[in-house]
């Protein structure tokens, strides 16, 4: 794989403000003793090779799309903004519900998003998410209405359910972020620093993690060995990528933030407990400004930051001048970051914490 | 050692055909870990026929070693 610096983008456009978060998992728990397709004697290496205890599944009926649409409409409500307002949503993800249309337009149509609102996925893998509020951020000028963002991931349907080199590592899930332009910034718990991002992709690691057919190059139809169906991953390389990355962007944007006594949070991909200890050894942040949350969720793949900095946003304010830095990585072999400040003693509306979404889907949220 | 191959072959599907020799040593196969460990365990239980669940092939351990241990158990490679 190539070795060469990542692009840092200072954009020169004005600020996002974050306006609310949220998130959405399924109500079904699979903890690893649940998965009895494997030997009962592995069972214990999976929460000590990934800190993995428990995951939650989609069921057959629930798609990526009604994970998004949970996640957002909770967002929205705590945002206090109808999606008669938004100006666009953005669908980080890489399990739309179809190949056509954009799992996006599915969630425009379920909140009766106005017509003027753009709506288009962004694949990326477990980085899609801060591709999209990257694009989200640059779009921001040109759109409507606040712009709702979404990483949503069902990685479980395209998995070999006997691969034991995968499948007890992912989760489903959702989270979701709205942003907001100069206009919002009063209604901001957060400001978020969007002129210092990180983005990158090492191509030539393209076949490290991956659904080898299924797609164009191997339509589905034409495919003649099932297994080239899942996903697959090669998890040593994976391992030390992350570890790589992950610390490159956070000591970058711990930079960018003015020191580490300046950093609040560090909310990292959620996709391995060694990875996420890794990179924080190497930063020199202590683990607890680490949040974790895949040790009850697994690795909700492009949803598993917005659902950490969602939680992050519900245990408390962050106080006035510190950051929280936002770092993500996989398949590509693509990273991401980007940090967020604080502008004053911010702290999440309150409102809509108490009270979960009438949803008719079978998800639940924080 | 047909049975062992086609194992071998699931379990790491990068695998050059020509690298099945008896001498390969598991920590040479593409993504050679402790979890794909387990992965291999599960092919050679399904077309072996053996029950192997407690074994845990090492680093060093190479395609005649695991040969000789499907085996021991009665199994065939």
């Amino acid at each position: 794989m190539q070795s060469q610096s990542p692009s840092v983008q200072r954009h020169t456009s004005a600020p996002a403000y974050i306006l609310a978060t949220g998130h959405a998992v399924p109500n079904r728990v699979v903890a690893n003793a649940d998965l009895t397709q494997f030997p009962a004697a592995m069972l214990p290496m999976i929460a000590v090779k990934t800190g993995i205890r428990e995951r939650r599944h989609a069921d057959a009926e629930t798609a990526t799309s009604d994970l998004a649409i949970a996640a957002a409409r909770r967002c929205l409500e705590r945002a206090g903004i109808s999606a008669s307002a938004l100006g666009g949503i953005v669908v980080g993800s890489c399990c739309a519900d179809k190949i056509i249309p954009p799992t996006a337009a599915i969630v425009h149509d379920a909140l009766k998003a106005p017509t003027s609102a753009f709506a288009f996925d962004l694949a990326a893998v477990c980085s899609s998410a801060l591709y999209a509020l990257t694009a989200a951020i640059g779009m921001l000028p040109i759109a409507k209405g606040p712009l709702l963002v979404i990483g949503a991931d069902t990685t479980t349907k395209l998995m070999n359910p006997k691969d034991f080199s995968s499948y007890p590592y992912f989760g489903d899930g959702a989270g979701a972020v709205l942003i907001g332009g100069a206009a919002h910034a009063d209604k901001a718990w957060a400001r978020a620093c969007v002129d210092e991002t990180i983005l990158g992709c090492d191509g030539s690691g393209q076949h490290v993690i991956e659904i080898p057919a299924g797609g164009t190059r191997e339509p589905s139809t034409t495919c003649t060995d099932p297994k080239r169906l899942y996903f697959r991953m090669e998890g040593k390389k994976v391992l030390e990528f992350a570890i790589d990355k992950g610390a490159m962007m956070i000591e970058a944007l711990t930079a960018m933030a003015g020191g580490r006594e300046r950093v609040h949070a560090a909310v990292l991909h959620q996709a391995n407990i060694n990875i996420i200890y890794g990179i924080a050894d190497r930063s020199g942040l202590s683990r607890e400004r680490f949040p974790v949350n895949l040790d009850r969720y697994g690795n909700t793949g492009a949803a598993g930051v917005f659902i950490a900095l969602d939680e992050l946003a519900r245990g408390g304010p962050v106080p006035a001048g510190q950051s929280v830095l936002l770092a993500v990585f996989g398949g590509g072999l693509a990273w991401a970051g980007c940090r967020f400040i604080a502008p004053h003693d911010a702290c999440p509306r309150a409102d809509a914490s108490a009270s979960p979404v009438a949803d008719p889907t079978t998800t639940q949220g924080a | 050692m047909q049975n062992l191959a086609l194992a071998m072959r699931n379990a790491f599907p990068s695998l050059a055909d020509d690298a099945l020799v008896p001498t390969l040593r598991l920590s040479d196969c593409p993504n050679w870990d402790s979890m794909t460990a387990v992965n291999l365990v599960m092919e050679i239980e399904s077309i072996c026929g053996v029950q192997m669940s407690d074994y845990e092939p090492k680093d060093t351990t190479t395609l005649a070693d695991v040969a000789q241990k499907i085996l021991a158990l009665g199994g065939k490679p």
